[in-house]
């Protein structure tokens, strides 16, 4: 039994990802509530969106009554870094045929980490090994989505400031990129552009027009000298 | 309801559009050198501007409006650096914020 075998790995190597989940897919959950949304919109959203940063932009996005064609753009460019993942990705998922579209549809930063740096059991089929991390990492995210928006849906406290989890995801993310990346052109650009745009008093604008100019923005930033000899 | 259905469609489209894109377009040929680069680099400004718009989202420019917000996000960036655990980093931070705000907000 090959897949008995995958199926156990896969959930021995997503342990990490268990917990990381559980817990912030619960405040995700508390805070989706405490916004005035019905309990039931956190699993919705975790099994079509399944997105943990989009997922809370979520629910001030819906809440300040954006327009439609600014919350896919924005949501798009805040998800632009999972482009990076499929490009890293193709080669490992070309052979694949069953379960390639969930696998790429799960494609979360977690899912990733643990994809490219996990190895399948030897005798195991690597597509439904891949398939058990996705399929996991998925329910971990639901069920600590759903357990938050139950409790938060039967506590009256209102856990003043538990919104700010998600500046402290957004930092948590920030540090990693700029470890990553190791040069301050994009974040130079990144903070100039909302800065500006708050002090010429766009402050409604800021979020959106400052990701869009930024992102245009990257697209023209010299090639570093490494990238440049390889290319 | 029907404006929230709406949304929640837009927003699986738009990220299921970043997840399937290198595969809809390059699964035969070579992605060109400009857009590898510029899809690695739009993270890291898209991640700092999300920073610095999130943080005047309560900033009142008053005094505690100010600092407790950016008490919150040094103190995230500190444990992130120590422990480089992001849940530490952000339940830690979260939970600094939180007692700022109880006593001093």
């Amino acid at each position: 039994m090959s897949r008995k075998k995958a199926f156990t790995a896969a959930l021995k190597a997503s342990a990490p990802v268990f917990f990381g989940y559980i817990s912030i897919g619960f405040a995700y959950g508390f805070l989706l509530v405490k916004s005035g949304f019905q309990w039931y919109w956190a699993p919705i959203m975790s099994l079509t969106i399944f997105a943990g940063a989009a997922q809370f932009m979520a629910i001030s996005l819906i809440n300040q009554n954006k327009g439609f064609i600014e919350i896919g753009l924005a949501i798009f460019l805040l998800n632009a870094r999972h482009m990076v993942y499929g490009f890293s990705v193709l080669e490992r998922y070309a052979p694949f045929k069953k379960f390639k579209k969930y696998l790429i549809f799960g494609l979360t930063d977690e899912t990733y980490a643990l994809i490219t740096t996990v190895e399948p059991p030897e005798d195991a089929d690597p597509e439904f090994f891949d398939f058990c991390i996705t399929a996991l990492n998925q329910s971990y995210w639901t069920v600590g989505g759903l357990i938050g928006s139950l409790l938060g849906t039967a506590i009256a406290w209102n856990a003043p400031g538990l919104d700010f989890a998600l500046t402290a995801l957004f930092v948590v993310l920030l540090i990693e990129q700029i470890k990553t990346l190791k040069r301050p052109g994009p974040f130079i650009l990144g903070f100039a552009a909302p800065v500006l745009l708050y002090a010429f008093g766009f402050t409604e604008e800021a979020l959106f027009l400052g990701i869009v100019i930024s992102s245009v923005g990257c697209f023209l930033l010299k090639k570093p000298k490494a990238e440049a000899a390889n290319a | 309801m029907l404006r929230i259905i709406i949304a929640i469609a837009v927003m699986t489209l738009a990220t299921q559009l970043t997840r399937f894109f290198p595969f809809l377009l390059f699964s035969r040929r070579k992605p060109p050198q400009w857009l590898l680069t510029g899809s690695r680099l739009i993270p890291g400004a898209v991640m700092m501007v999300l920073v610095v718009s999130s943080i005047p989202h309560n900033l009142n420019f008053t005094l505690p409006g100010t600092w407790i917000p950016l008490s919150g996000v040094a103190a995230v960036s500190i444990l992130h650096l120590l422990f480089k655990h992001p849940l530490i980093s952000i339940f830690g931070g979260t939970g600094i914020y939180m007692t700022l705000l109880h006593f001093f907000g």
